[in-house]
């Protein structure tokens, strides 16, 4: 699509250029345009989102004993879930998210794998970004359909150092911007200068950076990489206002990708409260900010939230949980025809795989490919041979592109 | 061009912004200078007359009629009920987020900020799915109507509503020397007694025993609410075949069998006794001044009480004394405070919903305290371990999306916001900031923001 026209305005300055968005932690934005009046968003939960968290299934038997002090309570208990469907419940602080159900237009993807039953977060991200084994200078799956739908020479904004799920799109790029982690350390620092004089908020700051530094020593390499400087608090709700207004009607984007960082819970996590449904409420409010900015085109949208891992089922020594296989996935948007699709493994012990993890019964695949084919119109046979052909086989989710 | 930084403040000015930021949620663009006349009486004027009800709440439904739905729709068999329940609790979530909007967007702020303290001291939760649909109402219809008249008046409105009976097992406490208890062989429900005693009254400090909650559990018994057809459907319903017979003896007085009376007079006592004035005064100056206040505030603020056990006087008595005037800013703000204050710096005081959002992402998702004890008063417990980078981050999230806008100037908003509390020091960083986005982050994370 030559010639489109793409936002001079604010940080979206600069037609055909590639910028970097976001950057404060590792949470970024990329923008394509495409040759379609459909948008599509992806929200990249990176990490490996705790999925179970968030879309409690209640009411599997095992689920109270097999999550333990991560457990949370059934519908009619006080300080339960929001019930969905009699089965999964939301956690309340995605709340927000309710509406989106009640009118039919969320559908959830339980128990979902990308390919891999490795748990390291390295072999995990290759496969949830190229969907395949991630070999050197392997393109992301998003690239290749962009490239599938001739999308070929407009901008592709952003990016970041590899690319993720947009690795590979023709576009040019110019530039780079600075390390994100190191710009959000010295926004810190700038911070810790104005409590030379408090004490209460100078105390406040090191004990912050000590819990921060004793989480993270403990962690192996793999895993602190993943962390680092996350900032989903704040960046979620700012991308997502972002994204909508470059997707909206009157510019030229149609795909948006949202990396958003600190799904990494390897330690006290939280239930109800805590480091984890915070990071959900800002998720939640993130969904609802694209839906309110993009209701002009909301008929024609279609968000998929997905990770590249679940997280193991049991709470570990330190109240989080250890990365693990299965996890959820959530498509949101007009576009989308509410409901469950995928069967549920179950949790008990023998039901898991490896004793440890949620079974993958479910490919992440099936939902793209739906994706792909129902919303962005490719076909069938582009879909099976050049985007996702390690999945030639697997069959696309009929229904859930309304 | 930004302001420069000024010689001094004048005396008034600092005082409106202390006034702004203490006894409000903090001021928007124009507060501060509309205060500084006369600072003192501006806020007490925030409480006179007040319309308990501003416009966002006016057309709310009201409990009768929100109960009544439930009650109809669990007659609806299983699955509609669940409907029911799933579109109820988006109800509540948007009728939240209009109190958010009228608590953020008021003239009447040290009134606002009264409820708050009120509603949290007496607080119900969404979390009881029987009550999530009513946390609101009871807000509009026993708090904002009581809090500048009596304490006593207060207590009743709490107990007798039907949320707060539903929301503490009150609807299903039955004196065992009732008729229906002993018909039935049911028994009394200490939950409301407990917290009355313990939460809303004498407190921790208050030398309860297990025998006065059973005695008060015993007054409170027969108080319910009315089920369909009943004369009182969906409302208060005292049902005289529930309550506990016989006269009783309550924290040393002789209480006459009289039914209905009983529990109100056991109000009565508690409402009105100095233990209780004191421990209202003490949490009313923590919850505005300070986790450890000076004593010359609790006394100013008991002063007010000890007019006839009024909240109105404890308002009044709060703004009398000097140092909770002081410019020494030491009240970490909850993330409500924080969230409103925000929105309010930055002009969007109508966005209920964002500030519902933010206080999910801060930890304090609103109307959902996770027992009857509230959220904490001491506030301090808000910034523990990486929560407080959590706070900052959102802070910042928040500053590279407001002040992106065309023609934002960072320092011209703090200056708006806090007055003549902006120290020299973050001004200076904030002028030397590479954007207007990185200086509007360091404001809102700076301790004259952070603090109230």
């Amino acid at each position: 699509m030559k010639g489109a026209r793409i936002s001079r305005r604010g940080l979206l300055a600069g037609a055909g250029a590639v910028g970097l968005i976001g950057a404060a932690g590792t949470s970024r934005l990329s923008l394509a345009a495409a040759p379609t009046d459909k948008r599509l968003v992806v929200l990249d939960l990176q990490g490996g989102w705790d999925g179970m968290g968030m879309i409690a299934p209640y009411g599997d038997d095992a689920y109270a004993q097999a999550r333990g002090e991560l457990a949370l309570r059934t519908p009619n208990q006080v300080n339960g879930v929001v019930d969905l469907n009699g089965f999964y419940g939301l956690h309340p602080a995605a709340e927000a998210l309710l509406p989106f159900w009640n009118d039919g237009q969320l559908a959830l993807l339980p128990a979902v794998g990308v390919g891999t039953n490795q748990t390291d977060h390295t072999t995990a991200r290759a496969w949830f970004e190229t969907a395949g084994s991630g070999e050197p200078g392997a393109s992301g799956w998003l690239g290749r359909a962009l490239n599938a739908m001739e999308a070929a020479d407009t901008a592709v904004m952003a990016v970041g150092a590899e690319g993720g799920l947009l690795a590979g799109a023709s576009a040019q790029r110019i530039g780079r911007a600075g390390d994100p982690v190191s710009a959000l350390a010295a926004f810190e620092q700038r911070v810790a200068l104005l409590y030379a004089e408090t004490p209460l908020l100078a105390a406040a700051f090191e004990e912050a950076v000590a819990a921060r530094n004793t989480r993270l020593n403990r962690l192996a390499n793999d895993d602190r990489d993943s962390d680092a400087g996350a900032a989903i608090l704040g960046d979620a709700p700012w991308l997502a206002e972002q994204a909508a207004q470059a997707l909206s009607e009157s510019e030229a984007h149609r795909v948006a990708v949202i990396a958003l960082g600190g799904w990494d819970s390897h330690q006290d996590q939280g239930a109800l409260v805590g480091p984890l449904p915070r990071r959900l409420a800002a998720l939640a409010q993130a969904i609802a900010l694209l839906a309110e900015a993009l209701a002009p085109v909301w008929d024609k949208t279609v968000i998929l939230i997905a990770s590249e891992m679940g997280r193991a089922v049991a709470p570990n020594a330190l109240a989080g949980t250890d990365n693990g296989v299965g996890g959820m996935a959530l498509m949101v948007g007009g576009a989308v025809s509410g409901g469950v699709y995928g069967a549920w493994p179950g949790l008990a012990p023998n039901a898991r795989l490896d004793g440890r993890f949620l079974a993958p019964r479910n490919s992440l695949w099936s939902a793209v490919s739906a994706i792909l084919q129902d919303h962005l119109g490719l076909s069938p046979r582009i879909v099976a041979n050049s985007i996702l052909p390690n999945f030639g086989d697997t069959q696309r989710l009929e229904d859930v592109i309304a | 061009m930004a302001r420069e930084y000024p010689e001094e403040f004048s005396g008034t000015a600092l005082q409106a912004a202390v006034a702004a930021t203490r006894f409000g949620y903090g001021a928007a663009p124009g507060d501060i200078a509309r205060l500084t006349e006369d600072p003192i009486t501006a806020v007490a004027a925030q409480v006179r007359d007040v319309d308990p009800l501003p416009a966002p709440l006016k057309d709310l439904p009201d409990t009768r009629a929100l109960l009544v739905d439930t009650l109809r729709a669990r007659r609806r068999g299983r699955t509609a009920f669940q409907t029911y329940r799933r579109e109820a609790r988006a109800r509540a979530v948007s009728a939240v987020n209009a109190h958010l909007q009228a608590a953020a967007s008021s003239p009447n702020q040290f009134f606002e900020r009264l409820v708050a303290f009120w509603t949290n001291h007496f607080t119900i939760s969404m979390n009881k799915p029987a009550v999530m649909p009513l946390v609101t109402a009871f807000e509009r219809e026993a708090i904002r109507p009581n809090v500048m008249g009596s304490v006593h008046d207060l207590l009743l409105a709490v107990v007798r509503h039907p949320a707060m009976l539903i929301y503490l097992n009150n609807v299903r406490s039955v004196g065992p020397n009732s008729k229906q208890g002993r018909a039935s062989g049911r028994g009394l429900n200490t939950d409301l007694a407990r917290a009355i005693l313990e939460t809303h009254t004498y407190g921790p400090e208050g030398d309860i025993t297990d025998g006065d909650v059973v005695t008060l559990a015993g007054l409170l018994s027969g108080w319910t609410v009315g089920l369909l057809g009943e004369a009182e459907e969906g409302a208060f319903r005292f049902r005289s075949d529930w309550h506990e017979s016989g006269a009783k003896r309550f924290r040393g007085r002789f209480v006459p069998e009289a039914g209905l009376l009983e529990g109100e007079a056991a109000l009565d006592l508690l409402a009105r006794a100095p233990a209780t004035g004191r421990r209202l005064s003490r949490l009313m100056a923590q919850f505005f001044i300070d986790d450890d206040p000076a004593e010359s505030v609790e006394e100013a603020i008991y002063d007010g009480y000890t007019d006839g056990g009024s909240a109105r006087g404890m308002a009044e008595g709060l703004l009398a004394s000097s140092e909770a005037w002081t410019e020494t800013q030491t009240k970490v703000k909850t993330p409500r405070d924080l969230a409103v204050s925000a929105a309010r710096a930055l002009g969007r005081a109508e966005d209920g919903a964002g500030i519902a959002h933010a206080m999910r992402a801060m930890g304090e998702p609103p109307y959902q305290a996770t027992d009857a004890a509230g959220w904490p008063i001491e506030t301090a417990g808000w910034i523990a371990g990486e929560q407080f980078f959590d706070r900052l981050d959102w802070c910042r999230g928040l500053a590279e999306q407001a002040g992106a806008a065309p023609g934002f100037n960072a320092i011209d908003c703090a200056f708006e916001a806090v007055g003549g509390l902006l120290r020299e020091q973050t001004y200076r960083r904030m002028r030397v900031a590479f954007s207007q986005q990185e200086a509007l982050a360091l404001f809102f994370s700076s301790p004259e923001f952070q603090l109230r």
